[in-house]
């Protein structure tokens, strides 16, 4: 019976070449999508570890601060430690702008610990004792874009007696690395053992253990055992992992995804197995008649949707994999930039679509084919499939199209109506928050926000020095390097197609501390990020009352009088002239002209300063004392305070910081005619590309970059309600020209009543128009509040002003005649096709 | 006076091997008031003629007339629209609308026609039938023999000038079927109405005031005679 029944789903199976083709599609693209979906988190989650492993700069899952040789001993004799590497820092080096140590690795932690974390390596590690290993953005401060291998560099550093050194070394490698510096542990140059041994006692010298455990899944469990069989206290580092809200985030989008089109893919299934199981109900009656059990009914129906799912699922699967390698990298480039990107072939990707796209297409079956186990064969000969049989609610048809229509619509099967119109409006919804959100990214806006008006923007980033340093009370003004000098400037406003120009100088300045400023203080250290190790070893951010006890020390009035260092910056008055009437009062001109007015920069807490009215600045020139009119956010450009501490950065007029300062042009802006953007960034770039110093940013390249954002959102989102738009329309398609087929003998009956061609074929239309009006009003009021609410929901989340609320009248307006054309021309061509036959040949089927 | 006439009526159906004909030349007469049944086995042409009566098919040959006008002078639409004001269909399947109620279905070709149905009317035959009480029901809730019932008063309500049944006892039991010959018989003679009713049930003969066999495609007892204008 088995084998029958087998054969018999095959033959139920190839007659219906319509309806399996129907599923099929929906099939392959539920597989497809789902199994895209699942390839982006997958790869978002890999790289992410990877990135992770990066950015603390080590694969260490923990550290032992201050280790002996002989824990290390112990370590390397724990089963349960895959692997201990020792780090130990020679000394610091000093006049840079991020904090470097010279450190010496051992193979084990230079192999395992360190060079995972490392790209694009180069070179070996240091041998001689005067030989250096540094990553690029070292080089990169030291003014070296194009380093060589065994060229010269000199190092400033100091060691542990406070000495300062500087030596030149021999570059035995190079590499790229994105570890952040954390504040107990400071970026590590690779530095030879003979380099460490030979500076002997004044070595720093702390040891710091890495530490990989066998299991990575539980890794606090593995930290107290560790901690078990070492008997004594230490201290444990555990490298915090970044972003640790962002997965949550994905994988809530990714699982919604996944559901939308679970649901869309097992509406259409639903409803192409519902209607192809009632037009084969005689079919099914007649088995039952000759003694086929309900079971091996069921078996039948599912059978087929089986067969279809070892046809369609490896097809999508196969399909996604492919893509996968030219889709998910574009998808994470825009996830997580910069950093190397982890395509994930997974088979938690292939089992979990192949899996989820099974399960959703037996849900659809399941349904109909309990439907057709349970019909009694005397039902399944009188069977129709209109579910009316009370007159309550029904209206009068009074013979008209339109009425009957509403009749079909509304009476004959609810539930078919009901999930055809969701399958349409999830896809409406959907394609309308894809649509919103990709025509709300404004490049535009964006970029002014970035460069106003102006095409360039160029900075002078100094390496040097600090241009004032705090020591002990004795404050002392270095003279800055003036790279952007008068002849510069020439240069610039030489520039093809060259309109305007405007510049910043900066100076450096010593705030006179008041308690006024404490709130503030503290508010902008709570922008640095503090984690705590916990005994367990297990890491977490500072709670509000470890993360002040952190930092009381430099919240203490005593040190904020020795190191309240600030950054001046010198702006045109015209500029603050053109803003004045944002502060409340409005800037009294004349008095920020004759320097007598100042405006505070900050974007940390800029409320917390809105009291404080007057201060004291200390420039190389003498003591100043202003009036402060206001705070600015993000006005002229990235104006914030670069030097250590948190004091808060002072805009003054520029002749009078150029008067009483020692200044240097920081930013220079520059406004060129479009048609000449392209060439004025050719020359800029030739102008730049041998100065560190000078970064420049260009509106042209960084519209190009939002643009291609923009692009690929489009193309991403595009395609995904693109496919739920297919399936809703698919499925609207599927019920309307089934339905249509199946009251072929109805329809053929009414017209030898008397009910013309054009009546019926008025009725039919109508049938699609109605859906299509459902569906564009739901789509119109409460489709388009969803769709809002959700950009509304990105909106916020979004901290880089790309968004500009755009509604998309004309697509929507597009796409709604789309809809409309597609169920008023689909009855219309079901019905023709049908009319190729007599009335007679119909009313005999 | 006649009401329908047919004149040399052929169907031929060109296949691959031969051609098969349907109807061969059939001529008949029907006049006022006339109960008839054509009677033949499966595959004589007896629906192709009913077909052919009601307009719903073309002939390859020959015309159909009723009360004065060629149904195949006219086009789809207004053959149609004359099928409605004048022929009554009471088909073997009943083919109700499953959507509309009784009276709905019963007041569907007028309705189609725009004109009003006469309410009265309705309710007398819906009585005479015996299902006034399911006025409102829908088709899935009544019985075989009711959904004839419902079909017959149908075919009658637009008061047209013949009714033509295609094995209306069909698909029912032998009583209910007798019960609804009774029936056609009784509203025929109470509604003064031409019946051509087609059949392969000899035993139908009793119920007709005339029965003409049809064999082959062509008419083989005529008892009123027609030859004279084959």
């Amino acid at each position: 019976m088995k084998d029958k029944r087998t054969s018999l789903s095959f033959r139920i199976f190839r007659a219906n070449i319509k309806r399996n083709a129907l599923i099929f599609v929906a099939i392959l693209l539920t597989t497809f999508m789902i199994a895209s979906s699942l390839s982006v988190a997958m790869s978002f989650l890999a790289t992410l570890d990877l990135q992770n492993v990066q950015r603390r700069g080590t694969a260490s899952h923990v550290q032992m601060m201050n280790v002996s040789e002989r824990a290390v001993a112990q370590l390397q004799d724990m089963d349960f430690i895959a692997s201990v590497g020792v780090a130990r820092r020679a000394a610091d080096v000093v006049f840079f702008a991020d904090e470097f140590s010279m450190v010496y690795y051992d193979e084990t932690y230079w192999q395992y610990h360190k060079l995972p974390a490392l790209l694009d390596v180069q070179g070996r590690l240091p041998q001689a004792v005067n030989e250096i290993m540094l990553s690029r953005r070292f080089l990169f401060q030291l003014g070296i874009t194009e380093p060589v291998l065994g060229m010269n560099v000199t190092i400033h550093f100091s060691t542990a007696d406070g000495q300062g050194h500087r030596a030149p070394f021999i570059l035995s490698g190079y590499y790229s690395s994105f570890e952040e510096a954390s504040w107990h542990e400071p970026l590590g140059v690779p530095v030879s053992a003979d380099f460490f041994y030979t500076l002997g006692n004044s070595a720093i010298a702390t040891a710091r253990a890495g530490i990989i455990f066998q299991n990575d899944r539980n890794i606090p469990q593995s930290i107290s055992q560790m901690q078990n069989a070492l008997y004594r206290p230490f201290s444990l580092y555990r490298p915090s992992d970044f972003n640790a809200d962002s997965p949550a985030a994905l994988m809530a989008v990714i699982a919604v995804l996944i559901a939308l089109l679970m649901v869309t893919g097992f509406l259409l299934i639903y409803n192409i197995m519902n209607i192809s199981v009632a037009n084969d109900i005689r079919l099914y009656g007649l088995l039952k008649s000759l003694g086929t059990t309900p079971i091996q009914i069921y078996g039948i129906v599912i059978m087929q949707a089986v067969i279809l799912c070892v046809v369609a699922v490896p097809l999508g699967l196969g399909l996604a994999a492919v893509l996968s390698w030219v889709f998910v990298p574009m998808v994470l480039q825009i996830l997580a930039v910069q950093m190397t990107l982890v395509v994930s072939l997974s088979p938690v990707i292939f089992i979990g679509a192949a899996t989820l796209t099974t399960v959703t297409t037996l849900l659809g079956s399941l349904s109909p084919a309990k439907k057709a186990a349970r019909i009694s064969p005397i039902e399944a000969t009188r069977y129709t499939e209109q579910e009316l049989n009370k007159k309550r609610g029904l209206f009068p048809t009074r013979g008209r199209p339109f009425l009957l229509a509403l009749r079909n619509i509304f009476f004959r099967n609810k539930k078919r109506m009901t999930t055809v119109f969701f399958s349409l409006f999830f896809s409406s919804v959907l394609f309308m928050t894809v649509a919103i959100i990709s025509l709300s990214m404004d490049a535009e806006q964006y970029l002014g926000g970035i460069f106003e008006e102006n095409n360039f923007s160029l900075r002078h980033w100094p390496r040097g020095p600090q241009v004032v340093e705090a020591v002990d009370s004795s404050v002392t003004f270095n003279e800055p390097v003036r790279k952007i000098d008068e002849a510069y400037l020439h240069r610039l406003a030489l520039l093809p197609g060259f309109l305007s120009m405007r510049y910043i100088t900066r100076a450096g300045g010593f705030l006179t501390y008041t308690d006024e400023f404490l709130p503030y203080v503290r508010a902008a250290q709570g922008f640095h990020r503090l984690f705590i190790t916990d005994a367990d070893g297990t890491s977490r951010p500072a709670t509000e009352r470890e993360h002040a006890e952190h930092f009381a020390h430099m919240t203490a009035p005593d040190f904020l009088r020795r190191h309240f260092i600030t950054s001046v910056y010198g702006v045109c008055v015209h500029e603050v002239y053109v803003v004045r009437h944002i502060f409340d009062p409005p800037i009294d001109m004349d008095a920020f002209a004759r320097g007598e007015t100042a405006l505070f920069s900050s974007n940390r807490a800029p409320h917390l300063l809105a009291d404080i009215k007057n201060i004291e600045l200390e420039l190389s020139g003498g003591v100043f004392n202003f009036e402060m009119a206001g705070v600015t956010t993000r006005m002229f450009g990235d104006i914030r305070n670069f030097a250590f501490g948190d004091a808060p950065a002072i805009i003054v007029a520029k002749p009078f910081l150029e008067a009483h300062a020692m200044t240097f042009v920081y930013q220079v802006d520059i406004r060129v005619n479009e048609a000449y953007e392209p060439l004025a960034l050719m020359e800029l770039e030739t102008l730049t590309e041998h100065d560190a110093e000078i970064l420049f940013g260009a509106r042209l390249i960084e519209r190009v970059g939002v643009q291609s954002m923009q692009l690929l959102f489009w193309a991403i989102g595009g395609s995904v309600a693109g496919v739920i738009g297919l399936t809703g329309l698919l499925n609207f398609i599927n019920v309307m020209s089934v339905g249509i087929m199946s009251r072929k003998r109805e329809l053929a009956a009414m017209e030898s009543i008397g009910m013309t061609r054009k009546q019926v074929r008025d009725m039919l239309v109508f049938e699609g128009a109605l859906y299509a009006m459902v569906v564009l009003t739901a789509a119109a009021v409460p489709g388009n509040l969803i769709a809002i609410n959700l950009f509304n929901l990105i909106y916020n989340l979004d901290g880089t002003n790309v968004f500009n609320f755009r509604y998309p009248f004309i697509l929507f307006i597009l796409v709604a005649l789309l809809i409309l054309a597609v169920c008023l021309f689909t009855p219309l061509i079901t019905y023709r096709m049908i009319n190729k036959s007599t009335i007679v040949e119909r009313l005999r089927e | 006076m006649s009401i329908l006439t047919t004149q040399n009526l052929k169907k031929h159906y060109i296949t691959e091997s031969n051609t098969v004909r349907a109807l061969d030349g059939v001529s008949i007469k029907i006049t006022a008031g006339e109960f008839v049944a054509v009677v033949g086995t499966s595959g004589s042409g007896k629906s192709t003629l009913l077909h052919m009566l009601g307009g719903l098919d073309k002939p390859t040959e020959g015309s159909v007339t009723i009360e004065g006008n060629e149904l195949f002078d006219m086009n789809e639409n207004e053959l149609t629209k004359f099928r409605r004001r004048h022929i009554g269909f009471v088909f073997q399947s009943y083919n109700l609308v499953p959507i509309l109620s009784v009276y709905e279905n019963i007041a569907l070709p007028i309705e189609l026609d725009k004109g009003k149905p006469d309410q009265s009317f309705i309710d007398e035959l819906l009585g005479v039938l015996g299902i006034a009480d399911k006025k409102y029901a829908m088709p899935n809730q009544l019985s075989g023999g009711q959904q004839q019932r419902v079909a017959i008063a149908r075919a009658l309500a637009a008061k047209p000038s013949v009714i033509l049944a295609d094995e209306p006892t069909g698909n029912l039991d032998s009583r209910t079927g007798r019960d609804v010959l009774d029936l056609l018989k009784s509203t025929s003679i109470r509604f003064n109405q031409n019946m051509v009713v087609i059949t392969h049930n000899e035993n139908i003969s009793r119920f007709a005031d005339r029965v003409i066999h049809i064999e082959d495609g062509k008419i083989i007892d005529n008892p009123e005679g027609n030859e004279d204008e084959r």
